[in-house]
């Protein structure tokens, strides 16, 4: 199942190179076309694990698209354009949640999602609280000393 | 004309915060909007400002009652990331607390869930036999909660006295054969509350992508445990158990049937513990730059943790995927149509955990 899953990732619109990890599949595919990977997904009954956000330069996002089926994980990398990027939901009910929660933490915007409103923080605040830098360069930022 | 009805954010039947907002026309549910983040800590965010040991207690407090299980999984995800094989010893007292902690979860579910019905004295019963499963972690690790067990590299403390902590998981398994199963399968008065009511669809659990006992209730086989095994579970031979009708009974059976899975783990865990090493010699090994995920059975579903390194100290990112995030949403498809009385134990039905889902 695995070589098969992995030639039919390779054939989606904007895909990128395909690797085999402890934690599964692995695809980097900067220019993806997102709803044609959901699709594929739905028709092989993949669950939407969820979809993990990283700030990056330009204040743009990194997305990984996580999925399961059966004992085979699928995650795929993919970035925004603008931080703009297609909604999946109207495919996966479950991607409602994840694109509200990388909206409202990462100012992402999801376009077509029917109801893109803030999941977790109050709309009074500024969308984007989480785009703030994790290992050696946040240390620096911050003005600690790296230890390692 | 159909009326608005808020619930919550503090809670009928759990005592953590969220709102349901439900449109009725007479007594029965048309529309409910559900909305979270009243406990938002921003444990992700903390957790790029944190060391990989700071970062292991900050992950316990996800969740005050599957605590465990998100340290186990994020040392779980590092181990990955530095391609760490921790000793066997390790594994096994790994898989001991994570069943305990699931017995503990499930214990607590069958309380709420027993008072909501309206069952007292099953309440009190329960919540008896749940104190056992307490003393019986605090004799392994020293705490009723966040036990502090995991490390990276394997657990901080060993289980020296098998024989005495099997005694105690003998108790347990008696009082729940003798108490709480029978009743969860066969008494009246709780099947009347439960049989056909909050049905979730084998077709809504996929399309919402539940978890857990909520997902194994609906038909769908699925188990972190058997699917990606993990810790001791290949070693010791995991056996699924999953009912195809959807309704609240049918998760109340899964979770109690667990129950005796979950002992059945134990006791052979204690029985067959290697004699090895419980950590790695290294106390502070390095994460190297990289990225993995890491997916862990909880007691309310698969937990997921990603975590990216760039070799520092310190995580790049930490992202945490709770079983409540993913069952919640699926609290609409399960109350429209049903009545309004039963949405105290509809919604407590899915074992919600709101300071997991907000982090």
């Amino acid at each position: 199942m695995s070589h098969e899953l992995q030639n039919q990732l390779q054939q989606l619109p904007g895909a990128g190179p395909v690797q085999n990890r402890l934690d599964g599949i692995w695809m980097d595919a900067a220019d993806l076309n997102v709803l044609a990977l959901a699709v594929l997904m739905k028709n092989i009954e993949a669950r939407l694990t969820t979809i993990s956000a990283i700030s990056i330069e330009n204040n743009e996002t990194e997305l990984i698209y996580h999925f399961a089926v059966g004992g085979q994980a699928i995650n795929v990398k993919t970035r925004t354009k603008a931080n703009v990027i297609p909604s999946i939901t109207t495919v996966y009910k479950a991607a409602n949640w994840s694109e509200r929660e990388n909206h409202d933490l990462f100012g992402v915007d999801f376009t077509g999602h029917p109801n893109l409103k803030r999941l977790l923080r109050p709309p009074q605040l500024a969308e984007g609280f989480f785009r703030q830098l994790g290992g050696a360069a946040g240390k620096t930022l911050r003005g600690e000393k790296n230890a390692v | 004309m159909p009326y608005r009805i808020p619930i919550g954010p503090f809670h009928p039947a759990l005592e953590e915060p969220y709102k349901l907002t439900v449109a009725c026309k007479g007594e029965i549910v048309q529309r409910l909007d559900i909305e979270v983040g009243f406990a938002l800590r921003s444990i992700e965010l903390l957790a790029q400002q944190r060391n990989y040991i700071q970062g292991i207690v900050l992950v316990e407090h996800v969740c005050g009652i599957c605590s465990n299980v998100h340290a186990m999984t994020f040392a779980m995800a590092a181990e990955k990331i530095a391609g760490i094989q921790i000793p066997d010893r390790a594994q096994y007292v790994r898989t001991i607390m994570a069943e305990l902690e699931r017995l503990h979860s499930h214990l607590l579910w069958a309380g709420i869930g027993s008072l909501d019905i309206g069952y007292q004295t099953m309440f009190m019963e329960i919540y008896h036999l749940r104190e056992r499963v307490m003393d019986v972690l605090e004799a392994i690790s020293g705490n009723r909660v966040m036990y502090g067990m995991m490390c990276i590299g394997g657990v901080c403390r060993d289980i020296t006295d098998p024989e005495n902590i099997l005694a105690g998981v003998r108790e347990i398994q008696r009082g729940l054969e003798k108490d709480v199963i029978p009743v969860f399968t066969n008494d009246a008065t709780v099947r009347a509350r439960t049989a056909g009511i909050g049905v979730l669809s084998r077709e809504d659990a996929l399309t919402y992508g539940v978890v857990g006992p909520t997902a194994r209730a609906s038909g769908l086989a699925i188990d972190i445990r058997q699917d990606f095994p993990y810790a001791a579970y290949q070693d010791l031979g995991f056996k699924i158990v999953s009912l195809p009708d959807g309704d609240i009974q049918a998760r109340i059976v899964v979770r109690a049937l667990e129950m005796l899975e979950s002992v059945r783990l134990i006791e052979q865990a204690l029985k067959e513990l290697p004699n090895t090493p419980i950590r790695i010699d290294d106390p502070m090994p390095v994460i190297p730059p990289g990225e993995a995920t890491a997916r862990v059975e909880a007691p309310r579903g698969e937990v997921f943790y990603y975590l990216k390194s760039d070799g520092s100290d310190i995580p790049g990112r930490v992202k945490i995927r709770t079983p409540s995030f993913v069952n919640i949403p699926a609290i609409e498809a399960i109350s429209v149509g049903q009545y309004l009385a039963d949405m105290p134990l509809i919604q407590a039905s899915i074992d919600p955990c709101c300071s997991c889902t907000d982090r």
